[in-house]
C-alpha cells in the first residue's frame, strides 16, 4: 500500500474520507568530526558542501518514512499538509522534524 | 619570511579558485532557472481550473547546503559588527534557495505543475566558532500530474 504525501490541504484529484491525526518523524543528526575536518579541508573554496547535503537528504528520507510508517499504522493512505522544520540542538547537532495529518482517501 | 610569502600565495589561490567557484555556480543556476521554465510552481494550493483529470501528485523536496569560504567566514564576522546590510549573507542565502527550487524542479520534471512550494532556510553554523557562513535550503511542492488526454 503505497501512501500518498502532499504537501497541499487535500489530495489533488481525491476526497477525504476520515482524518487519523498528525503523525510525525525526526532524526537528529550531527556532524562526524572526522568529516567535518575532511570537509573543512576540501572545503577551503566554500560552495556547497556535498557531504552535509546528502547527510540532510538521508536524514530527510529516514524522517520521512518514520512518518509514513506511523501512518500506515493508523490505517491512513495518504499524509496531508506535510511541513519541516529544522532546529539545532546542540553544538552541532540538528533535528529534522517532519510532520502532517494522516488521511484516507479515495 | 618565505614561508609567510608561500602562505600568502595559497590562501590568494584558494581564495580566487572560490570566486570562480562561486560565479561558476551563479551562472549555472541562471541557465538551470531557464531550461526548468517550462514546469509552472507556484506558491498557492489553487490548481487551475481544467477539464483534464489529475492522475496523481506526490510531494516533491530538494536541499542544499551552502557555505562561505574561510577567508569570507572572518570577514562577515567582522563586518557584521558594523550592522547594516551583510550582502555576503544575503547572496549565500540566494544561492543555497535557488539550488534548492533547481533541484526540486528537477525532481517532478515530467510533472505538469508544482503547488504549494515552500522553502525553509536554516544556519548550521555552530556557534562556539565565532564564524558563521553556513546555510541549509529545503525546497517542498506537491507535484501535480494530469491525465494525457491529447498525446
Amino acid at each position: 500500500m503505497d501512501i500518498i504525501l502532499t504537501n497541499t490541504e487535500t489530495v489533488p484529484g481525491k476526497q477525504i474520507i476520515s482524518h487519523m491525526g498528525i503523525v510525525s518523524g525526526q532524526t537528529v543528526r550531527t556532524k562526524h568530526i572526522g568529516k567535518e575536518l575532511m570537509a573543512g579541508f576540501k572545503n577551503l573554496i566554500g560552495g556547497e558542501l556535498k557531504e552535509y547535503t546528502q547527510l540532510l537528504d538521508e536524514s530527510r528520507q529516514e524522517a520521512v518514512q518514520r512518518m509514513i510508517d506511523k501512518a500506515r499504522e493508523k490505517g491512513a493512505n495518504a499524509v496531508v499538509n506535510v511541513r519541516f522544520s529544522t532546529s539545532t540542538i546542540a553544538q552541532g547537532t540538528a533535528e529534522l522534524h517532519v510532520y502532517g495529518t494522516a488521511v484516507k482517501v479515495e | 619570511m618565505t614561508f609567510l610569502i608561500i602562505v600568502f600565495l595559497i590562501g590568494a589561490i584558494l581564495y580566487l579558485a572560490s570566486r570562480l567557484a562561486e560565479k561558476t555556480h551563479i551562472v549555472s543556476l541562471y541557465r538551470r532557472e531557464h531550461e526548468l521554465q517550462h514546469i509552472l510552481a507556484t506558491s498557492s494550493q489553487d490548481i487551475p481550473l481544467t477539464d483534464q483529470k489529475i492522475e496523481k501528485s506526490e510531494l516533491v523536496m530538494g536541499t542544499a547546503v551552502y557555505t562561505h569560504n574561510p577567508l569570507k567566514k572572518v570577514i562577515t564576522h567582522l563586518l557584521s559588527f558594523t550592522g547594516g546590510r551583510l550582502t555576503a549573507y544575503e547572496e549565500l542565502l540566494d544561492r543555497a534557495r535557488r539550488e534548492a527550487l533547481i533541484r526540486l524542479k528537477e525532481q517532478a520534471y515530467s510533472a505538469d505543475m508544482i503547488v504549494n512550494v515552500r522553502v525553509h532556510t536554516t544556519s548550521t553554523d555552530q556557534p562556539s566558532h565565532q564564524t558563521s557562513g553556513n546555510v541549509e535550503a529545503i525546497a517542498a511542492g506537491t507535484a501535480v500530474y494530469f491525465t494525457d488526454t491529447n498525446s
